[in-house]
């Protein structure tokens, strides 16, 4: 998984590492709101994240197989809108289960860093607390 | 810049997603997958104002280059390119074993059907290439066409359970193929001349398999064209192979002729008498009356270099080696002309019985004249004992 996301998933904002660790909790997220196909998965990705977030986007592809291998998510090729066959992706129980536990361990490094930084903030971060705010 | 055309956009995709295809970790519904999204994106840039052609541009880029795909999808899936490699290097030794044989079927088909009408050996030989090259050709145009519909990964599971029943089937082909290579070949023996034969198998053990070497080595090459590591393989493996079966049966002439048994005893029917003794198995009443038909007061007997050719001095000089191989063919040939000459006798007697005396001599004659030409001192000294034996027929 990390030389996957490290190697293929490369984004404007992010660093590498940030970029492996996070893809995954993304994409079952996305999937968490209804099943997807891998240009609307990105599609909604670069929306959620205000334009920051940018994958490359072929890479996505091979990091989507990896996960169904694992029974992450579940997949079935579907006739799209224009009459074209698209593949579609869900997310399957264990990939629920494994969202679930994601989200706790995220929010509770992002809450941790939360109250770490807002006790003594960077100058450099003052305008980022000030425009930013979901957290 | 590529001038635009009207299927500009679309021909393009088509060689973007060929390109993909050739990958060895790409499935071709992962390149099918990959050009939705090309065309998304395409879709997306156009609205935005970019011709066909910028917008194939700059979707390609953002999808990524074939190779880092490939390397992509093959470490998503290491077991599924591993089963891949392994299947094709399969595919190319069965591939290389049944393509061998069935040029070997056609050369000895054709040398069988045309030998006795052409003189020549090295025109039957050389025809026979020209048509081992067409099926090349189409073999090899066959396999480009194949993966350029499926592509090269052989290892998912669907395209893998294919090709367990493929290759079963590739192997019994095989094994047809070879059996019918082995009757052709010993079919094709006792309707040629020796010498048509020793030309006509020099060509096709080396312009054949030089042949089969370059264009295997070149289907590999063009498999392999652009890749990292497993179609190279397979084409260098592909070389090799060819290379051992060049080594193998360019050492097999010298000694071919004396060590295939029957089909071998037919191949030297040079002369008369041989073609008689090739007849003696399977259809003794043909030799016994070609036997009686031919002159062996002056002619020669044997071929050179054929078992019996050989004098008592010279048989003793040979390495131990070749004479052991040698022996039994010795024992094997005079037995037939035992049976040959039990045959004749009989007939003789027959002839007897019926008072037929123009019939008698004849074959008292043709006995004495054998006998005497076997008992003669450039013979082996078995033979020479046989010679003996019949002299004794002869007067009785």
């Amino acid at each position: 998984l990390t030389n996957i996301a490290v190697l293929g998933l490369v984004t404007s904002m992010l660093s590498k590492e940030l970029v492996a660790a996070s893809t995954k909790p993304l994409v079952l997220g996305v999937l968490a709101e209804g099943e997807s196909y891998g240009y609307e998965l990105i599609q909604r990705i670069k929306e959620l994240s205000g334009g920051r977030i940018e994958w490359s986007e072929g890479m996505l592809y091979p990091f989507l197989h990896w996960m169904e291998d694992q029974g992450l998510i579940e997949s079935e090729w579907k006739a799209g809108e224009n009459g074209r066959r698209r593949k579609y992706y869900r997310l399957s129980q264990q990939g629920g289960r494994e969202l679930s536990q994601d989200r706790e361990q995220w929010l509770m490094v992002h809450k941790t860093l939360i109250k770490l930084w807002k006790s003594k903030p960077e100058p450099s971060l003052r305008n980022a607390y000030a425009t930013g705010g979901n957290g | 810049m590529e001038k635009q055309t009207g299927t500009f956009p679309e021909e393009r995709i088509r060689h973007w997603r060929e390109r993909l295809s050739e990958r060895p970790g790409i499935r071709v519904e992962d390149a099918e997958e990959l050009e939705h999204h090309l065309r998304d994106t395409m879709q997306s840039l156009e609205r935005g104002g970019l011709d066909g052609a910028e917008a194939f541009l700059v979707a390609s880029r953002r999808v990524g280059p074939p190779v880092d795909l490939g390397e992509e999808y093959s470490k998503a899936r290491p077991m599924e390119v591993w089963r891949s490699r392994v299947l094709w290097m399969i595919t190319g030794i069965l591939g290389f074993w049944v393509l061998t044989g069935m040029g070997k079927v056609l050369a000895f088909g054709m040398v069988g059907l045309l030998g006795p009408w052409v003189s020549s050996g090295l025109l039957l030989g050389y025809g026979a290439l020209g048509l081992q090259a067409v099926g090349w050709v189409v073999a090899a145009q066959w396999v480009m066409t194949w993966t350029r519909r499926n592509g090269l990964a052989l290892g998912n599971e669907r395209v893998a359970g294919g090709m367990g029943g493929w290759l079963l089937f590739l192997f019994g082909l095989g094994v047809v193929v070879r059996m019918g290579e082995a009757v052709l070949g010993a079919w094709a023996a006792t309707r040629n001349t020796p010498t048509i034969l020793s030309q006509f198998y020099l060509v096709q053990m080396w312009a054949a398999h030089g042949l089969a070497l370059v264009l295997a080595g070149g289907m590999g090459w063009w498999l392999a064209r652009g890749k990292r590591l497993q179609g190279v393989r397979s084409g260098w493996l592909a070389v090799l192979l060819a290379m051992v079966q060049l080594l193998n049966v360019g050492c097999k002439p010298a000694t071919r002729p004396q060590a295939e048994g029957k089909a071998t005893q037919a191949a030297n029917a040079g002369t008369p008498f041989e073609h008689c003794l090739a007849l003696v198995e399977s259809d003794l009443n043909a030799a016994v009356t070609a036997f009686l038909k031919i002159d062996v007061t002056t002619a020669p007997l044997f071929t050179p270099g054929s078992p019996l050719a050989y004098s008592e001095a010279q048989f003793i000089k040979l390495p131990r080696s070749v004479s052991e191989q040698i022996h039994p063919q010795i024992l094997a040939d005079l037995s037939r002309i035992k049976q040959l000459i039990t045959e004749v006798k009989a007939r003789r007697l027959r002839a007897r019985q019926e008072s037929n005396s123009v019939l008698v001599e004849g074959h008292t004659r043709s006995l004495k004249t054998l006998g005497a030409r076997l008992e003669g001192a450039d013979q082996l000294q078995v033979t020479r004992l046989v010679g003996r034996s019949i002299t004794r027929i002869a007067a009785e």
